[in-house]
């Protein structure tokens, strides 16, 4: 077993236990800081808190009483601690501590944090500010009000004085429109790191912003989480639960890592997505667990205006050791991926009862630029999910989803509003107790998918298996364990694919030019 | 809210109630939609009342309606779409519906956009009669599969009228700047046709009550059609028309286009609204000395620039106050 340094601050360290398990470790390991029993754990990347600023660590991991691999650390240095008590939060669940937590935030110096101990502490909206570290406490609870009046407003778009360029805040689902601001907000900040075992609370219900979610009332829905044209900025440890919307949602930024972080929507809510990362460089998402109404992570770049206008697609992103779990895809690449999404790479990750695994949405106008390339999932486990893989470019969720234009299966001339994909790569997956297909592949007729790979893929069936339907696109009927149903592809690379206990052809396929066993 | 004046809206409505006892069909549809956007900015149940009775007397039921094959019917439209959303009464949004169908077989000129001459002469006042119902239908009812038509019909109009190329490179420019590269040749063609000035007032107008009619998730085409809203009113601004000749009905059309642009953030209050408000406060000043007979082109205009008027342009209060928009 490895034992690896993956981040650390000046009260935390976390450790990557590469034991070839997924998400989970293969056994049950103590943890040992400086000789003493720390902890047990059954996870890849473990965290360890509580510990000194600028002090040497031995962290020691033993399975069964025999040490198997030791490192040495020194947490960083910090110059003080804000208390948020001190700045006057109550924490008692009551008050409004909004202000007293945006007043510490904005007095920390470099080199320190803002510490909220355990306690419900009542808040609207807060904003980071750059050079910060926000520890939330074990125990400790930020608890959003649902009342929107409470909530500021990020206008959508703010025309410059002399007409020529603009400055965009708010954002929805892939456009500039005013929405309120998230409960934790980041405009233009850098360094920052959110960190400790505590949790960030939407309080949301379908009372409130989950009623009518469809209807814009005042302004759109906020995130619990966003980050807009920040760098430097990482999640670890805390849990953030019960969004009004899209959970994280980092946009135009880069250098971001989500480390052992938990998200948790109800299944049945509405548009929770647990990450999406919306024109971002450099991402890392590390050992997180997903468990959301939406998808788990959407991959996106905006819709055509924003495309055209910024040209900014997500690129250079890794998703590693994580564990998703409900929702209506694992990994989704889109819908609003008109800047196009490139070098995503997935693996060593457990997906289970979701909808989808793997979940291409686009559809034609989102545009040339759309252009999916380089993405590839690698070593993943898969259980009891509807659908492993499906790729619609028909996707109809839309105002004008539902639109012959959109909708159409004939060829339509290829132009300016035509995406397109060329390569997606499946490597090392085991998907069991499918139900509704093994694949559901669609590219556009037009621009159809230039290389699609699979290589060792295991597909089998659930007994019970339940029928479904398997892309949201006009025409495609609800159907129960197919098996591999692939359309509008250049090239099919398919290697030691196995498709056990489907019922009809293992694959159906329908103007694939060039099929590779 | 700015402050009202009930005064002038009490005159307003006494000319408007006079006007349109003798108004053709056109103007009639104007008056009621005047009527009706008086209410919208005021909340005065009274001004609602009186709308629907005169969409009730006045408009002609919309089987007769379709049989018109003329532009102007599609102002009746929206009143229509209003009278039922007030009344809550489905006859009316029936009503449009049945008119929308006329969509389908609608004439088209050369370029392809509705219009009640097929030859390529443009006629810039007909986007005002066809395109915001046009809108409001298919956001309503139509399944927003109309809205590559409508963007087609502006993108088409635009190209001829501004003579204007698309951006062909792979960086992004503005379509603002490609339209504004001929807005010498055009100011001067306004300079010599009095009548392409007004035309061009109404096309303003067409887009910003289009704009307000349309779903926000479609941005990409509410952008669009927001350059071509600045680029009428820049030009307008910046033509010498504006002070030699023109009608005062055509100032106060252009004063409730640039007003309802600022409200919707569509250009900067700051720079604009004096303009507009100038103009205005000439033309109420006329209203409220001079004892005559108004034609009832002014007054209605007049009236759709009194509701903009009064309605607050500091923020974009979509959802706060009800402000009658369909962005959700």
């Amino acid at each position: 077993m490895e034992l690896v340094l993956v981040t650390k601050t000046s009260r935390s360290v976390v450790v990557e236990l590469t034991d070839s398990g997924k998400y989970y470790t293969k056994n049950l390991y103590d943890i040992y800081v400086n000789d003493k029993k720390y902890m047990e754990s059954n996870k890849v990347v473990t965290s360890i808190y509580d510990l000194k600023p600028d002090t040497d660590y031995k962290i020691e991991v033993k399975y069964n009483g025999e040490e198997v691999n030791t490192i040495n650390v020194r947490t960083d240095y910090e110059f003080v601690t804000l208390n948020v008590h001190e700045f006057g939060a109550y924490g008692d669940g009551v008050h409004d501590d909004t202000n007293a937590i945006q007043c510490a935030i904005m007095s920390c110096p470099p080199y320190s944090r803002v510490l909220v101990p355990a306690g419900e502490y009542k808040i609207s909206s807060i904003f980071l500010k750059s050079n910060l570290t926000l520890e939330l406490a074990k125990d400790a609870i930020l608890s959003a009000y649902t009342e929107r009046e409470k909530f500021p407003i990020l206008p959508g778009v703010i025309e410059s004085y002399d007409e020529k360029e603009e400055y965009n805040l708010g954002s929805w689902e892939g456009n500039p429109l005013d929405t309120f601001s998230a409960i934790v907000c980041g405009i233009n900040v850098e360094n920052v790191v959110i960190t400790g075992q505590g949790t960030i609370e939407g309080n949301t219900s379908f009372e409130n912003w989950w009623k009518d979610c469809k209807i814009r009332n005042i302004a759109w829905r906020p995130r619990l989480f966003f980050i807009n044209h920040c760098s430097n900025v990482t999640m670890h440890g805390i849990t953030v639960q019960n969004s009004p919307s899209w959970t994280i949602h980092p946009y135009f930024s880069d250098h971001l890592k989500f480390i052992d972080v938990t998200i948790k929507n109800p299944a049945n809510s509405h548009n929770t997505d647990g990450l999406d990362p919306e024109s971002c460089t450099d991402v890392l998402v590390l050992g997180t667990y997903i468990s959301v109404g939406d998808d788990c992570i959407a991959i996106k770049s905006g819709k055509i205006y924003m495309a055209e206008r910024y040209q900014v697609p997500t690129s250079n992103m890794t998703v590693r050791q994580c564990c998703m779990r409900d929702g209506h895809g694992a990994v989704t690449v889109g819908s609003e991926i008109a800047a196009g999404v490139k070098d995503v790479h997935i693996k060593d990750c457990l997906f289970m009862n979701t909808d989808r695994g793997l979940r291409v949405k686009t559809r034609r106008g989102r545009g040339k630029l759309s252009v999916l390339d380089d993405i590839s999932f690698e070593d993943i486990d898969m259980d009891n999910v509807m659908t492993p893989f499906v790729v619609n470019s028909f996707y109809f969720c839309d105002p004008d989803g539902k639109t012959e234009y959109v909708s159409t299966k004939k060829a339509l001339p290829v132009d300016d509003r035509t995406p397109s994909i060329k390569s997606l790569t499946f490597k090392n997956i085991k998907a069991t107790n499918c139900h509704v297909a093994g694949t559901y592949i669609c590219g556009l007729p037009e621009s159809k998918i230039e290389q699609l790979t699979f290589e060792n893929i295991d597909f089998s069936y659930a007994d019970d298996a339940k029928s479904g339907v398997a892309a949201m696109m006009l025409g495609c009927e609800e159907g129960c364990k197919q098996g591999m149903v692939v359309s509008n592809i250049n090239k099919l690379i398919l290697k030691n694919v196995h498709v056990v206990g489907c019922e009809g052809e293992a694959i159906v396929a329908d103007n694939v030019d060039k099929i590779i066993k | 809210m700015i402050s009202r004046n009930k005064e002038l809206e009490k005159k307003l409505m006494d000319l408007l109630e006079k006007a349109v006892q003798d108004a053709n069909n056109k103007d009639c549809a104007m008056i009621v939609n005047a009527v009706i956007a008086l209410y919208k900015a005021t909340g005065e149940k009274e001004y609602a009342d009186k709308a629907q009775q005169m969409l009730d007397k006045y408009a002609i039921n919309a089987a007769q309606l379709t049989k018109d094959d003329g532009i102007d019917k599609y102002l009746w439209g929206n009143a229509f779409y209003n009278i039922g959303d007030y009344s809550d009464d489905s006859k009316y949004g029936d009503k449009a519906v049945e008119l929308a169908a006329c969509f389908d077989k609608q004439q088209r000129n050369k370029i392809g956009y509705f219009s009640s001459n097929s030859d390529e002469e443009i006629i810039l006042n007909d986007f005002y009669c066809t395109q915001p119902f046009y809108m409001n239908y298919d956001t309503r009812n139509g399944g927003k599969e109309h809205y590559n038509d409508i963007i087609a019909q502006y993108n088409a109009v635009s190209g001829v009228f501004f003579d204007s190329c698309e951006n062909s490179s792979d960086e992004y420019i503005r379509p603002y700047d490609l339209l504004m590269k001929n807005s010498d040749k055009i100011i001067k063609k306004m300079e010599s046709n009095k009548g392409l000035y007004e035309n061009l007032v109404y096309y303003a107008a067409s887009l910003i009550d289009t704009m307000e009619l349309m779903a926000q998730p479609l941005y990409e085409i509410y952008r669009r059609l927001q350059e071509y809203y600045k680029v009428a009113v820049k030009l307008l601004l910046l033509s010498k028309e504006q002070e030699n000749g023109q009608d005062e009905a055509v100032y106060a059309m252009l004063s409730y286009v640039i007003l309802k642009g600022c409200r919707m953030k569509a250009l900067l209050t700051e720079k604009y609204e004096n303009e507009a408000v100038k103009l205005l406060e000439n033309i109420f000043h006329s209203i409220n000395t001079q004892d005559q007979t108004f034609e009832a082109t002014y007054v209605a205009t007049a009236a759709f620039g009194y509701s903009e008027w009064i309605r607050n342009r500091e923020y974009q209060d979509y959802g706060i106050n009800k402000g009658g928009v369909l962005w959700s």
